[in-house]
């Protein structure tokens, strides 16, 4: 029966879409013009992370690998065996041997993006492809969707940021902020948020500058872009609030405000993306040997995560905030078991930085960086009470060079908001 | 005037846009939203509360949905499941789905919303673009330009 004056009015249009699948509302883009502003609005993400089933609002890790084998073919002549072998592993590492000579020039691909999904027993990663290529690739934040990087050119050792999400595809490579000045800076800090008040995303960027023509390090600039308003603003005086940052240390997001830990005294520094200010935020007391310059930061469900190496007389390497803001909340998350040991031989070459993939049935998963025997991940999983976990970890993950990672939330959210909806041509 | 039944169960009487008109208790009608600040307000002490968007033939679906779900407590949940499934699967089509949606949207009814709004979207979880479009007269309002710009960023969606 063909209904001719069949009409789905708007609002009911919004509770049928929320329940679909990704793939499903992307191809759904090109209904209409109304179907195509829905589906990339702010609300439409929040309606959904509310309404759909939770299978369809999974966390997944965004993760960054060197592509394996491809310093032996450069070392190697005689590489043709190398590729044979490798074909059934790598189809793509094809037209890497075949050309070969071209690769060398300049090694701008040696890197792979992976879209790696933690429910199952095992992770299920898939390639995902991000069209700019660079000498190195640093993820800066994610946030509904979105997932802010920086890439350095190989020829300048410049980085540009981008803002990219990775299901839809659709990225945005920001402009210089004012002041820029391209090949003089030496040190920077990240962050990439959201800010609730103004429904608008934020990238942070401090930089340090020399002086020219004088060898003197210049006072700390930072720059706040706005999504919405495409441009970058100045902050006032951070200083005090940057000393202690690592170059190329990036904000860990969470109530609203970045977050990063301080190098050498295990202080936290935040900044506040609705208010621009910094602030400080507690942090755990630490044993007096703890070797400070390893410390990490991190999310643990929705709670700040703070680790460190172990010492000879702390087990405790993970530290949880319980309560936001309350020094006396934190709590020690997880010990150094024996298990730990074995994986992490060198201890003092071990590097915790936790990133949280949440799921439905478990807390989520934590992920380690061990740099004792080159960088691996572990996989922990808790309960959301974080009273039930796994401290000891399973390993399962396939033993690729893991060089960063990033969790995020697949969501159609886009890089251009409602303001600059233009660019992207609707 | 309200009447009442035996086990002192108030009754209301809801009437269709066709005129057709429907004795519930007030406690199934108030799964409704809407009905019960109608009742709140005072609108339903005389006569019958008009429903004008509202054809008998959804009304009576929306009656048997509210009374089924008014009567059944917690512990039933996996049978209330089970009938659930049944009572969406007895309107299978779209356009059936689609009246019945509305119904609970005007209705303001949140259980038969995202129950119907799930199975439409099961419905349309696969098809094509033109497919829904077709469903709901949809109007393609893309120019060509527009419309080569969102295939290129939606390629993988289409494979």
């Amino acid at each position: 029966m063909a209904a001719t004056n069949l009409r789905l009015p708007s609002e009911t249009v919004e509770a049928i879409l929320a329940m679909l699948p990704n793939e499903s509302l992307h191809r759904f883009r090109s209904v209409s013009k109304s179907w195509s502003s829905l589906l990339l609005s702010e609300e439409f993400q929040k309606l959904r992370f509310k309404s759909a089933p939770p299978e369809l609002n999974v966390q997944k890790l965004l993760r960054l690998r060197s592509r394996p084998l491809r310093y032996y073919e450069d070392d190697y002549k005689d590489d043709e065996d190398d590729c044979e072998d490798d074909e059934g592993d790598y189809k793509d590492d094809q037209d890497d041997c075949e050309d070969d000579e071209d690769d060398y020039k300049d090694d701008e691909d040696d890197y792979v993006i992976e879209s790696c999904d933690y429910r199952g027993d095992e992770e299920t990663c898939t390639e995902v492809f991000f069209p700019e290529r660079g000498s190195c690739l640093i993820f800066i934040g994610s946030c509904n969707g979105l997932v802010c990087l920086a890439l350095e050119s190989p020829r300048n050792d410049y980085r540009d940021i981008f803002v990219w999400n990775p299901l839809t595809g659709v990225y945005r490579k920001l402009p210089d902020p004012e002041g820029m000045a391209r090949g003089y800076d030496f040190w920077r800090a990240y962050g990439f948020g959201y800010d609730s008040v103004a429904d608008d995303y934020k990238v942070f960027l401090a930089v340090r500058y020399w002086d020219d023509p004088t060898p003197k390090p210049r006072a700390p600039l930072v720059q706040i872009f706005s999504l919405k308003t495409g441009s970058w603003k100045s902050v006032e005086n951070p200083n005090r609030h940057l000393r202690g940052l690592r170059e190329g240390d990036r904000g860990v997001f969470l109530n609203g405000a970045l977050h990063w830990r301080k190098e050498y005294d295990a202080k936290i520094t935040a900044f506040d993306l609705v208010e621009e200010k910094f602030g400080d935020v507690p942090a755990p007391s630490h044993p007096q040997e703890v070797l400070l310059e390893h410390n990490g930061i991190g999310i643990v469900g929705e709670y700040l995560c703070m680790s460190w190496i172990p010492t000879p007389s702390d087990d405790r390497i993970v530290w949880v905030m319980k309560e936001y803001l309350n020094k006396e909340s934190w709590v020690p998350f997880i010990d150094y078991g024996p298990s730990w040991r074995d994986q992490c031989s060198v201890r003092y070459h071990c590097n915790f930085i936790a990133d949280s993939v949440e799921d439905e049935e478990h807390g989520g998963c934590l992920m380690f960086y061990l740099h004792g025997r080159g960088p691996s991940t572990r996989i922990l999983k808790w309960d959301k009470s974080l009273e039930k976990s796994d401290r000891d970890g399973v390993v399962r993950v396939k033993s690729y060079e893991h060089l960063a990672s990033i969790p995020y939330r697949e969501a159609l959210t886009s890089p251009y908001p409602s303001s600059g909806r233009d660019e992207q041509g609707f | 005037m309200s009447i009442t039944t035996e086990n002192n169960e108030k009754m209301i009487t809801l009437m269709s846009s066709d005129g057709e008109e429907f004795v519930v208790e007030e406690a199934v009608a108030a799964q409704s939203q809407t009905i019960k600040h109608l009742i709140e307000d005072g609108c339903s002490t005389e006569g019958s509360i008009p429903l004008p968007n509202v054809t008998g033939r959804v009304l009576s679906e929306v009656i048997q949905y509210c009374k089924k779900h008014s009567s059944s407590d917690d512990k039933e949940e996996k049978e209330l499941e089970a009938w659930d499934a049944e009572f969406v699967k007895a309107a299978d089509d779209h356009v059936a789905l689609t009246d019945l949606m509305m119904a609970a949207n005007f209705l303001d009814i949140k259980g038969l919303l995202d129950l119907v709004a799930q199975t439409l979207a099961n419905m349309i979880t696969g098809k094509s673009p033109e497919e829904v479009r077709r469903m709901w007269n949809i109007k393609n309002d893309f120019t060509p330009e527009e419309a080569e710009k969102v295939r290129k960023e939606n390629q993988w969606a289409f494979e």
